[in-house]
């Protein structure tokens, strides 16, 4: 492997890593009802 | 819950992400002189191309015609030698264009007389009876305004004196209306006559036409 | 206002810019059909200001910045208002807004026809309008923000994400490429030269379709799939992983327009790759979409925006597809410069971007005036005309460009090329006039939809006009 194709391995491994620490942050079910919460809310800001 | 209560944090992250992708990929090749390497047998265009270059940009002729023939083989073919980035150095903006109504016109300098563009331009129609590129009879109806001949070049660094500037002008003006000009029949045709000694708009986009890909050859020469 | 405490919503001005966009929205097709009848038959170049040069830019300037802000401008107030429980803050300044944005729109609209055109695609405007576009960009900023700010409502829903992305994104893209030294009131130069240009250029052109005809547009959907069917979306946090994927990808992948150009090679691979990644944000959309109808797709047939949103995010998901598909190398090699990409371009903007305004603007437009829509069965029709319209468009120019990429690309066995640039040209000609005439058809459509709405305000209000108080209920803190 040359420098620069290691260079490229690594930056995708590192953007891999902060996609998934994101998904399980946000998929953790300890947070499912906060996080759902607005998506119920907004259906009647009519009132 | 987190940023999407705090507005002001949310914008300042959204601005954050979207600039890591620009800073990489636009930002810091600016600063890169691989990005748009210069050569010395790459010239820039004299105040009479420049002139012409910015009626091709007024007519929108890029809107049909690319400037960049791609490494392909039958692109090759078509048009000519690939084009290599120290060209472009002095264009500004670029004209690359995306659309390919019309053919390339990277390396179309030398590859008619002049005769033939004045011919071509007053009416492509009757040269090629099914082409769909509109006529641009009128430019050779306008007085090339050259008011701001010398600002531009100087804007753009080309480093020519108000003086370059005068003497390119006079000299491009003798050239075209010189009874020794090859193309003169052709020129007075599509010309009225009271400007046939006078540089018209129709000149100089000409100009510019003739020194596109001029000097990729010695680039090539050079390599 | 505020003082009394009946706070008032401002649709007055949600109303003036959903006009104000059906408007250019005509102008724009008018010049669309007209640059499409030149393409086969250059008899209409009558005039310079006529000639396909200085139309072309015309047309996209007055769909993408016309017709696309206005109808953004519209939805934004109308969702900020409403998602934040809170009146727009300065109401005159929006007003001034509307002002500034038509008359600049105006004005693009003549400098571009009188050859005023930098060349920069989707940035032709010269450095006066470009700076009357920041002032309302700022003053369009001003009330975004300071409407959040004073939010009633503690959370941010998905739309208002999308907007706060759009209102940075552009404001940073649209001063950056645009830096120019003026030479007269009427002409400037780029401060960036050749590749540089080009890599700017298409960093901005690429975002800008993205923020302008993508992430806004999902903030409409997003709103009003919910609001018009009474069902929650699928998954808020889809939405969140996506939006944040999204933002970050899509600055990465400007270069993907400039492959096998002069353009360093580097700047092309990475382009290539964020482009593939792109689809999965874009797909959490599309899926998010289709899930929040589960167990109801009989809404389908019984709400008539359904269709409108459906079929939108359908393209959308499409459009993604084909995008990534078309950016890599080989298949770019084949596509670039050829009628394909027009169709790539006409599926966005006739399916998805008008489907959803469309829908966004038939739910907004009776509740802000408190009347009924004038017809459902007109809606329909708009409906089927636009869809067919647009189908037959793209299929047309992509088989038309299957086959220009073909015959540009076609040797003799000794090697030389069999077609002339002539030749491949006028074999298309059959393919221009079809799309000239499924442009016909759209066009019927658009102006139904534009009577139907007109008609929809004419009618006798049923409720006062516009202006709906607040109210008080549910909104101690909370979370
Ligand atoms: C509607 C699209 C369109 C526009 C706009 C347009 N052209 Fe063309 N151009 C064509 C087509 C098609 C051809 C090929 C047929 C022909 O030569 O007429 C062509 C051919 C040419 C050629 C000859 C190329 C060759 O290699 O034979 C030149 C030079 C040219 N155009 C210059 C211009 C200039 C300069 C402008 C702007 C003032 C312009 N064109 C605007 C479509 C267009
Ligand atoms: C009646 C419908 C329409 C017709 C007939 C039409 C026609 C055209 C034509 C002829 C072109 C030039 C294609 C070329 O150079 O080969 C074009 C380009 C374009 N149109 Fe349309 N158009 C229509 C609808 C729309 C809509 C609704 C939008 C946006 C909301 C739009 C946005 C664009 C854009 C962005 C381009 C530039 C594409 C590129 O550079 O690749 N068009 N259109
Ligand atoms: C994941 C999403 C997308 C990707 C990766 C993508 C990719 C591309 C690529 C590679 C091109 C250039 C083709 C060429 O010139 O060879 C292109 C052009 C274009 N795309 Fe997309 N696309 C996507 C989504 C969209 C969407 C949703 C729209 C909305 C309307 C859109 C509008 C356009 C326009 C207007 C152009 C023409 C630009 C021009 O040349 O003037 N794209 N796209």
């Amino acid at each position: 492997m040359n420098s620069s194709a290691l260079f490229y391995f690594l930056f995708t491994l590192l953007l891999s890593v902060i996609f998934g620490g994101i998904i399980r942050y946000y998929y953790n079910p300890k947070r499912k009802q906060k996080i759902e919460e607005p998506k119920h809310r907004m259906l009647d800001d009519e009132q | 819950m987190g940023i999407t209560s705090k507005p002001v944090v949310f914008a300042v992250l959204s601005a954050a992400v979207i600039l890591i992708g620009s800073t990489v990929t636009v930002f810091i090749p600016l600063f890169m002189p691989s990005t748009q390497p210069v050569s010395a047998y790459v010239k820039p265009y004299t105040s009479v191309e420049l002139e012409g270059r910015d009626i091709y940009m007024r007519e929108g002729c890029n809107n049909c015609h690319t400037q960049t023939v791609r490494p392909l083989r039958t692109e090759v073919l078509r048009y000519g030698e690939y084009s290599k980035p120290e060209e472009f150095a002095y264009d500004r903006p670029f004209l690359w264009g995306s659309r390919r109504t019309g053919p390339d016109l990277n390396r179309i300098g030398g590859k008619y007389p002049d005769s033939w563009h004045y011919r071509h331009m007053q009416s492509p129609q009757s040269m090629f009876e099914k082409s769909n590129m509109p006529p641009y009879g009128w430019l050779a109806k306008n007085r090339l305004d050259t008011s701001n001949s010398y600002k531009k070049t100087s804007i753009l660094g080309y480093g020519f004196s108000e003086q370059d500037v005068q003497v390119q002008i006079s000299q491009y003006r003798s050239k075209v209306t010189a009874d020794t000009y090859l193309s003169k029949e052709t020129r007075d045709l599509v010309t009225p006559a009271e400007l046939h000694h006078e540089l018209t708009e129709m000149d100089a986009i000409i100009a510019y036409l003739q020194k596109l890909g001029r000097d990729v050859k010695n680039l090539e020469t050079k390599k | 206002m505020s003082e009394t405490g009946t706070e008032q919503y401002n649709f007055k001005i949600v109303r003036s810019f959903a006009f104000s966009a059906l408007f250019w929205l005509v102008i724009g097709l008018i010049v669309g059909l007209w640059i499409a009848f030149e393409m086969f038959n250059p008899a209409l170049n009558l005039a310079p200001w006529l000639s396909f040069g200085r139309l072309r830019v015309v047309h996209t300037n007055g769909l993408g910045l016309g017709f696309g802000l206005a109808g953004i401008f519209a939805t934004s107030y109308y969702i900020l208002q409403r998602l934040t429980r809170t009146a727009l803050p300065f109401p005159r300044l929006a007003q001034a807004h509307l002002y500034l944005f038509n008359t600049t729109i105006a004005l693009a609209a003549l400098s571009l026809m009188a050859g005023m055109n930098t060349t920069k695609e989707y940035a032709e405007l010269e450095w006066p309008i470009d700076i009357a576009v920041v002032v309302f960009w700022v003053m369009f900023a001003i009330n975004v923000f300071a409407t959040l700010i004073k939010r009633r409502e503690k959370q941010m829903y998905i739309s208002l994400w999308y907007i706060i992305a759009m209102t940075i994104a552009i404001a940073i893209l649209y001063i950056v490429n645009n830096l120019e030294i003026p030479v007269t009131l009427f002409k400037s130069y780029t401060v960036y030269a050749g590749a540089n240009d080009a890599n700017v250029e298409w960093w901005y052109g690429h975002n800008i379709v993205g923020f302008i005809f993508t992430v806004p547009i999902l903030a409409m959907f997003y709103y009003f799939l919910p609001k018009s069917t009474g069902l929650p979306i699928f998954s808020h946090r889809l939405s969140i992983i996506s939006f944040w994927a999204l933002n970050f990808a899509y600055l990465w992948t400007g270069a993907h327009h400039l492959m096998l150009s002069p353009l360093p090679e580097w700047i092309q691979t990475v382009a290539i790759a964020f482009s593939i990644f792109l689809i999965a944000p874009s797909w959490g959309s599309v899926i998010n979409g289709y899930y929040t109808l589960q167990g109801n797709w009989e809404q389908l047939r019984t709400n008539y925006l359904v269709k409108f949103f459906i079929f939108g995010i359908t393209f959308y998901g499409l459009q993604t597809l084909q995008g990534p598909l078309q950016g890599l190398r080989t298949l770019n090699a084949f596509f670039h410069f050829t009628d394909w990409v027009v169709g790539h371009v006409h599926m966005g903007t006739m399916g998805w971007v008008t489907m959803i305004i469309s829908a966004s603007f038939y739910y907004m437009i009776p509740r802000i005036t408190g009347n009924q829509l004038y017809s459902i069965k007109l809606a329909n029709t708009h409906f089927w005309l636009i869809l067919v319209g647009q189908l037959i468009w793209t299929i047309t120019m992509w088989i038309a460009g299957i086959q220009q990429g073909a015959m540009w690309k076609a040797t003799n066995p000794d090697g030389s090329l069999m077609y002339s640039f002539l030749d491949t040209l006028t074999s298309l000609y059959p393919y221009y006039r079809l799309r000239f005439a499924a442009g016909v058809i759209y066009f019927a459509g658009i102006l139904i939809f534009v009577w139907n709405l007109i008609m929809t305000v004419r009618q006798a209000p049923q409720k006062d006009e516009a202006e709906q108080p607040i109210q008080n209920k549910e909104l101690q803190s909370w979370g």
